[in-house]
């Protein structure tokens, strides 16, 4: 019978991808930004951001507040970015790098202003989240292996104006995960108390915590082309602390973008490459990475709509400019809906906007429990998604042709009739079957047994579950006392 | 250890590691050593096949490792199998199941899953493989004398065969010595109590349940 030799490294191309956007359309792509930022320019209200791009060489017109960037200082910048950027974990092992290149890793979504509370009997209400919902957030994302971060996903509303609501999802972060996560509601003025919280973490030794930064951060320009004083004082910060930092536009085809995806995809670029420039000018090397939640405004109804399939090419092609300019896509909007609920909308658009970016190979899409384009998270939707992604997980595989692939001897010992279950290579191999925990793969029968339950309800058992019998928490005792000690003096202090 | 744990310890770690060929040699072994196979089969294969099945039902292993482990098992008896007929032994049962996929269906794997759990539950099990003749169901029933006699069918086209299945045993006048099971893709229970049926089985796991309630 045939036999393959072994081929050369040629042509081959492991797992399954998405070639969007071609080496012409990027560089068409790039040279067009370059030109927005030379000539448009970027606008921000922050004095120090402003001298910085002045000082770098930028044509700075302090009056209007907008600074021209040569196209050589975005070169300079995104040769000085790293491709490769870690996040660290309490736990070590838990430590996420993201490289730059079509790998892909999932985050939960951050940060949503509602919790969907379900009873027992799938019914379902919507109200403001607290900071239980946070916790229970972070012990999901905890428990779910799709997940290799657990960023906070919802915001502690019932500290609002009461205290430091900024550190009491901190902590409750910190207590909650030994994965990695990043904060997406960041004050510029709050560092000093991240750090001391991380130097708290690590026994207070500052060494560690400069060098193994737990707090993560984000920040978002304003749409179009404009980067506002909060904003590029968390870039330039986080900077010059070497934390890692992702920079994303949250532009609107139609609203604050042309209406064109291809330039709203310019315009966003512009101003994430901005914000990357800024954090380089503010110290060489930063781990600065390349973020998108960039969708469409639906012109109908005046929304920004987070399941459309046009936000799926955006994150995809976001990942395909990250790749060109070789440097880490931290975050890309993915396994979003526009859905209220955990329903048959949200189960497409999840699928469809979560895929499309991972096949194009974005290195960290982030959408896990979102609902309502991102108002409100549901503890339910979360584990779902946790499935949705493993899943997609399993599609990224692909085919890997290789002759014991092909399982020729397999195929000659059992030959005519008869069956492959139980042989020694289906025991071996089984893992490496699709799992869903939630969606139901059995006969009618037993999933009537099992009490016929929707994907809501079955989740919603696996919440409770997850809630009563994982405990997340990766810090002793006393750490944990600490933190909360610190954070109710700060609030003392906010009140005064 | 005596030689005879020693062996006795080898089948049941040869089903433990779903391992025919050990299997097979610890049944020659045990004739070697003149052990009685009733013994080897009950406290080697059977015993480490109860775990097996233990660990199924609580989701710790799956299909692949329970038929890999049957298999082994059957390796072992078949080893086995002329000695006890010589010492006239034979292995308890929890009763007889003559099993097919019904004429012009030749959809066998799920009735095969079925068979093999069947006999992993402690059924005698005559398996009369796929596209079987309603005859050969009669034949088998009056010869071998089952308690139960399972068909399977996966098309709506051959479905029909289980009505045949029967009318012919009852034609042959022993329906009344057998209960009837149904199985496969388009049977219901709304089917099998249309034909008359007696025991209609979604899965594996439901067949089992149902024929031991049967028995017991």
């Amino acid at each position: 019978m045939l036999r393959a030799n072994i081929p050369a490294g040629l042509e081959h191309i492991e797992g399954l991808g998405l070639e969007m956007l071609n080496k012409s359309d990027l560089k068409l792509i790039n040279e067009i930004t370059m030109d927005v930022l030379e000539n448009v320019g970027i606008e921000t209200k922050d004095p120090e951001a402003l001298q910085l791009y002045a000082d770098a060489g930028c044509e700075v017109d302090f009056e209007k507040c907008v600074a021209k960037i040569p196209e050589y200082l975005v070169g300079d910048a995104l040769r000085s970015a790293p491709g490769r950027v870690r996040l660290a974990a309490i736990d070590k092992k838990k430590n996420l790098v993201l490289r730059s290149g079509p790998y892909v890793n999932w985050a939960p979504f951050g940060v949503g202003i509602q919790c969907l509370e379900f009873d027992a009997n799938g019914k379902h209400k919507v109200r403001a989240s607290t900071e239980a919902d946070l916790k229970k957030s972070m012990t999901i994302c905890d428990w779910c292996d799709g997940f290799s971060v657990a960023d906070p996903t919802i915001a502690a509303r019932d500290w609002t104006e009461k205290g430091r609501a900024d550190l009491h999802e901190v902590q409750i972060a910190l207590c909650n995960t030994t994965k990695p996560f990043t904060f997406g509601e960041p004050e510029s003025d709050g560092f000093d108390d991240y750090f001391e919280m991380a130097k708290i973490v690590y026994g207070g030794d500052e060494e560690l915590a400069r060098k193994r930064p737990l707090i993560n951060v984000c920040n978002c320009p304003t749409s179009p082309l404009q980067i506002c004083e909060n904003s590029t004082q968390i870039t330039i910060k986080a900077a010059r602390r070497m934390i890692p930092d992702v920079v994303i536009s949250m532009s609107m085809a139609g609203g604050t973008g042309p209406i064109t995806l291809e330039g709203t995809l310019l315009t966003q670029n512009a101003e994430v490459l901005a914000g990357i420039t800024l954090a380089q000018i503010a110290n060489k090397g930063a781990p600065v990475t390349y973020g998108s939640a960039t969708t469409i405004m639906d012109l109908r109804r005046g929304t920004a709509s987070g399941g459309a399939p046009e936000m799926a090419l955006l994150s995809a092609a976001v990942a395909r400019l990250s790749q060109f300019y070789g440097i880490p896509c931290g975050d890309a909007a993915g396994c979003w809906t526009d859905s209220k609920v955990p329903d048959a909308q949200a189960g497409f658009e999840k699928g469809m906007t979560g895929m499309i970016p991972a096949l194009a190979g974005a290195n960290l899409i982030f959408g896990g429990g979102l609902l309502e384009m991102g108002q409100t998270i549901s503890l339910e939707q979360l584990v779902i998604d946790n499935d949705v992604i493993g899943m997609i997980k399993n599609l990224l595989k692909g085919m890997h042709v290789t002759e014991s692939r092909l399982s020729l001897d397999e195929i000659e010992e059992v030959g005519i009739g008869g069956h492959f279950i139980s042989r020694a290579s289906t025991r071996k191999n089984m893992n490496e079957q699709s799992n869903p925990l939630i969606f139901d793969r059995n006969m009618r029968g037993s999933w009537e047994r099992n009490g016929a339950k929707d994907a809501a309800l079955a989740a919603h058992e696996k919440v409770e579950w997850i809630l009563e019998n994982h405990n997340p928490c990766g810090l002793d005792r006393d750490v944990v006392k600490d933190l909360e000690a610190f954070v109710a003096r700060r609030d003392k202090e906010f009140l005064k | 250890m005596t030689v005879k744990d020693e062996i006795i310890e080898k089948a049941k770690n040869s089903i433990l590691d779903f391992d025919e060929d050990m299997a097979e040699k610890a049944a020659h072994e045990a004739l070697k050593e003149g052990i009685s196979p009733l013994e080897v089969i009950e406290k080697g294969f059977t015993a480490a096949m109860e775990f097996i099945g233990g660990q199924f039902e609580k989701g710790e292993l799956f299909l692949p490792h329970v038929l890999a482990a049957s298999e082994a098992m059957n390796a072992g008896i078949a080893v086995l199998k002329p000695e006890m007929e010589k010492r006239s032994e034979e292995s308890k049962s929890l009763g007889k199941v003559v099993i097919g996929t019904i004429e012009g269906d030749i959809h066998s794997i799920g009735k095969e899953i079925v068979a093999s759990m069947l006999g992993i539950a402690g059924f005698k099990v005559i398996d009369l493989g796929k596209d079987v003749a309603i005859s050969r169901f009669v034949e088998s029933a009056q010869k071998f004398k089952p308690d139960i006699v399972a068909s399977s069918a996966l098309m709506t086209t051959t479905m029909v065969c289980q009505v045949q299945l029967e009318e012919q045993l009852k034609e042959a006048g022993i329906r009344g010595q057998v209960k009837t099971m149904v199985g496969g893709a388009p049977c219901t229970q709304k089917w099998a109590d249309q034909i008359g049926a007696d025991i209609y089985a979604e899965n594996a796991n439901d067949a089992v349940a149902k024929a031991k309630a049967l028995v017991a």
